[in-house]
Parts: structure tokens; sequence; C-alpha cells
């Protein structure tokens, strides 16, 4: 018996939560989510609870305490074998069979991201491009003078051809220099 | 009321027949043939019934039962033995003992256990208790699940042992005896998966009218077990019926994990009792 919610898989039969070939991040907020239509199912409410959540709770406009998500019993994450460095982030994953919440795949390095204090902040009302364009107008004095040095340095020689040129110059200035002297 | 007048009066709500009827009151014995029916409609209790029948064979009776003047009506079938002094049958410490022959419908389900018959071959025909199990404090999309307790708080999955079935079977056969407390129909967890079973017939051990039809090859070594309640719900309450037989723990489990209302899984263990049990989730927002 499984149940797939994308992109995971949960095999109620070996414990394990599979991940679809190619995802290499996961968010906890996400994998609890999963965890709980899964533990909602057909297939998964003759079965044991999959994984517990905590945290998340206000901390004011938009801010919130990071999700703790602890696995139950044997359950595991389980990314696909192959030469890739895996990450789970978002929150804390912990829980799981001697307290290792990931399973062995081979080929594959798994980075689980902890935090004691993790908190999740969230925006309403506005979208990326509107975040990126007002980033952008904050940014425009800086962005001018950091223009203006770009062409400035641009016109600098840059080729070491030129370098024996300006070392003559150099020379005749202090030639003059000593004559007048 | 014990009136001439208030007995007359429940003519509308009990109906006599006459004639062959086979019924099965579902208390294991399977059907049985009886020779005529006593209908109790309206709220009619036991105790009105009686009245009106021995009303119906008092002495200055007008009324014609099988052709017999009620005045003259002493027993259904000659071969009976005759009670001259109530021909329908007795009433005593709140039980009407039905006279031979005779099916009752129309019982209210408070007197549910309040009577006994005799069946045509003589045999006496106790009703069987029945026994609910409720469980409330529900919103719709919750999914419910009930299922027989193994002892240790989890559900005993491997209540049957299967006869080995073939994907597409629209029946499934079981080694053990299909115990006496399963639901008529309902819900059978076969390999895991969900079917509905329309009935199952206790000599054969088998739960027919499986669907959707067996989605895969059924071996020995499968886990069988037929849960009281089994749905997502779209109301507040869910609850199954079945036969009592003797005490026996359930565990309870309620859940929804949908984005708008998903609640930490609600888990217990409840007793059933010849009175059935009822239990109302708990509802803790879950993150």
């Amino acid at each position: 018996m499984s149940y797939y919610v994308a992109p995971f898989t949960f095999d109620f039969q070996t414990s394990l939560i599979g991940l679809d070939s190619g995802v290499v991040d996961v968010d906890c907020n996400v994998l609890y989510d999963a965890i709980k239509l899964a533990q909602w199912s057909e297939e998964g409410i003759i079965y044991d609870r999959i994984g517990k959540g905590s945290g998340l709770n206000d901390l004011g406009p938009g801010v919130q305490v990071g999700i703790t998500v602890e696995l139950l019993g044997s359950w595991q994450l389980k990314f696909p074998a192959g030469n890739y460095v895996a990450r789970v982030a978002g929150g804390n994953l912990i829980g799981g069979p001697g307290g290792d919440p990931i399973a062995y795949s081979a080929g594959v390095q798994a980075l689980l991201i902890q935090s004691a204090n993790s908190t999740v902040v969230t925006t309403s009302g506005t979208s990326a491009e509107d975040l990126a364009i007002a980033v952008r107008a904050e940014l425009t004095p800086e962005l001018t003078e950091v223009g203006q040095i770009k062409a400035k340095t641009d016109n600098l020689p840059a080729s070491p051809a030129s370098q024996p040129k300006v070392q003559e110059a150099v020379d005749a200035a202090k030639l003059a220099v000593a004559l007048s002297a | 009321l014990l009136t001439e007048a208030h007995a007359a009066a429940l003519s509308s709500k009990v109906t006599v027949t006459f004639g062959d009827t086979t019924q099965d009151l579902g208390n294991g014995n399977g059907s049985k043939l009886y020779k005529g029916t006593i209908a109790l409609s309206g709220g009619c209790t036991l105790q009105e019934a009686y009245q009106y029948l021995q009303y119906l064979t008092r002495e200055s009776s007008s009324a014609t039962l099988n052709s017999i003047p009620g005045w003259r009506y002493r027993v259904l079938n000659s071969a009976y033995t005759e009670i001259p002094s109530a021909p329908f049958g007795t009433f005593a410490g709140g039980t009407f003992f039905v006279a031979q022959g005779w099916w009752l419908t129309g019982v209210l389900v408070a007197e549910s256990t309040k009577y006994q018959l005799i069946a045509h071959d003589g045999t006496t025909q106790v009703p069987p208790t029945f026994a609910t199990i409720s469980v409330g404090n529900l919103v719709s999309g919750d999914r419910v699940l009930v299922a027989r307790d193994d002892g240790t708080g989890n559900i005993l999955k491997d209540e049957y042992t299967p006869v080995a079935a073939s994907s597409g079977a629209t029946s499934l056969q079981v080694v053990e005896s299909i115990k006496a407390d399963t639901p008529a129909s309902g819900v059978i967890r076969i390999k895991g998966k969900r079917y509905t079973y329309a009935s199952y017939t206790a000599g054969t051990k088998t739960f027919n009218t499986l669907s959707p039809a067996l989605v895969e090859n059924i071996v020995a070594g499968d886990d069988v077990f037929v849960p009281y309640v089994d749905v997502a719900t779209t109301t507040t309450s869910e609850s199954a019926s079945f036969t009592y037989s003797s005490n026996f723990n359930c565990r309870v489990d309620v859940r929804n994990g949908s984005g708008v209302s998903p609640i930490i899984p609600f888990t217990t263990t409840i007793s059933v009792t010849s009175a059935g049990a009822s239990v109302n989730a708990s509802r803790n927002l879950d993150v």
C-alpha cells in the first residue's frame, strides 16, 4: 500500500517516504502538508501516524516560529540513489529510527539544515516581481554610482602590452624634471 | 387504557394477515417458516398489540379471523397447541410471548428484544440484541475508522485468513467463521484495500458482492478485516449497527489532513457492550 502526493510517495509497508527522481530539495512545511494528507487518506487511515508537527506559532505579522517535523515509528525520508547533494530545509526534521530521519541512499549526500530558532517570514499582497522592482528603486542611487565607477575602470588600460608605453611616459617625465632642475 | 373502546381504537395500528411467510429474525438461526404475520405500526407497543389481539378474540367479537368468527378463533394451525385464553400469545413481565406460527413486524426499537416467537417448526426464536457504535463531533471531510482492537491498542488487521482468490472476483471466502457481530453489510479491508460487501453467508464463510471486484490476487497470507466504520464522512456523526454477541474493544481513528481544517489525528480505544458504544472526536488543530 502506498500513497502519492507530489513529490512524495508514502510506502506504508516499508515506512519510507520516497521522493520523485530529480527532487533534491525538501521543504519541511511541504513535507508536513504531505504527511497530513497521507495519514488522512483511504490508504493511510488504517496505519499509525507518520509524523507530527510543531511550531508555526505567530510571532507577529507575517512571522512565525519555524516548523519541526518529527517522523514517528520507523518512518524515514529516502532520496533516490545518485551522485548529488540533497537538502532538507525550511524547518527542522527529526525522529526516525535511532533519531535518523533520512534513509541511506547510495551516492546521495543529504544535508539536513537544522536551527534552534528558525522562523518563517511570509508576505502577503505583494508579488515577487513587485518586491524586486521596489528593491531596485530603493537602490537606484547606489546602482548609478556603481555604474559610473564601472565606466571609469573600463577605461583603464587592461592589456599588459600597454605597460611599456606607460613606463616610457613616466621615464620621459622624470627626464624632463631632471633637465629642468 | 384497559378499556374495550381503547382496544378497538388500536385496529389502525395492528394488522393480522394469514399466510405463509419465511423470515430470518437475524438471531443466527436462519430463515424459518411462519404461518401468519402480525404487523404493528403507528408507534404501537407490544402491550397495545396484545390488548388488541385479545379484543379480536373476545367473547362478543364480531371479527372474522381466517374465516373463523373471532369469538371462536383458538389457534393458527391445527397442529399447534391451543391457548384458549390467549390465542395470539401471552404477555408477561413486559414480554410478549407470541403464539406459535406468528411472525411479528413493526416492533419499536425500544422493544426490539421484548418478545419471542415460535416458528412453524416449533423452535423458539428470540430476537437478537442490536448494538450501535457511534462517533460524533465530526465535520464533513473527516475520515473515520472504527475497527476491532487486537488487544494492544492496534487494529486487528489479520481478523480473517482469506481463501486464495483471483483478481476480478466479487466474493471472498475466509477460513474462520464470520463473527456473529459482523455488520450485515459494510466495508471489508482486503490486503489493506477498501472494498464494500453487500452481505455475507455465515455457512460458507463468504463475503458477497464485493465492490469493486478484487483488484489483485489474494493469498492466504494476506490480511483481511471488517471495520465497523470506515468512511469519509459528509456529516457530523457516523455509526454502525450490528448484532451484539459479546463485549469487545474497538480502536477509533478520526483524521482530517486537508488544508482548510486539519486536526491532530484522534485515536482512542472504546469498549463495546450490549449497549453499544459512543465517542466524540477531539478536534485539536494541527499545524
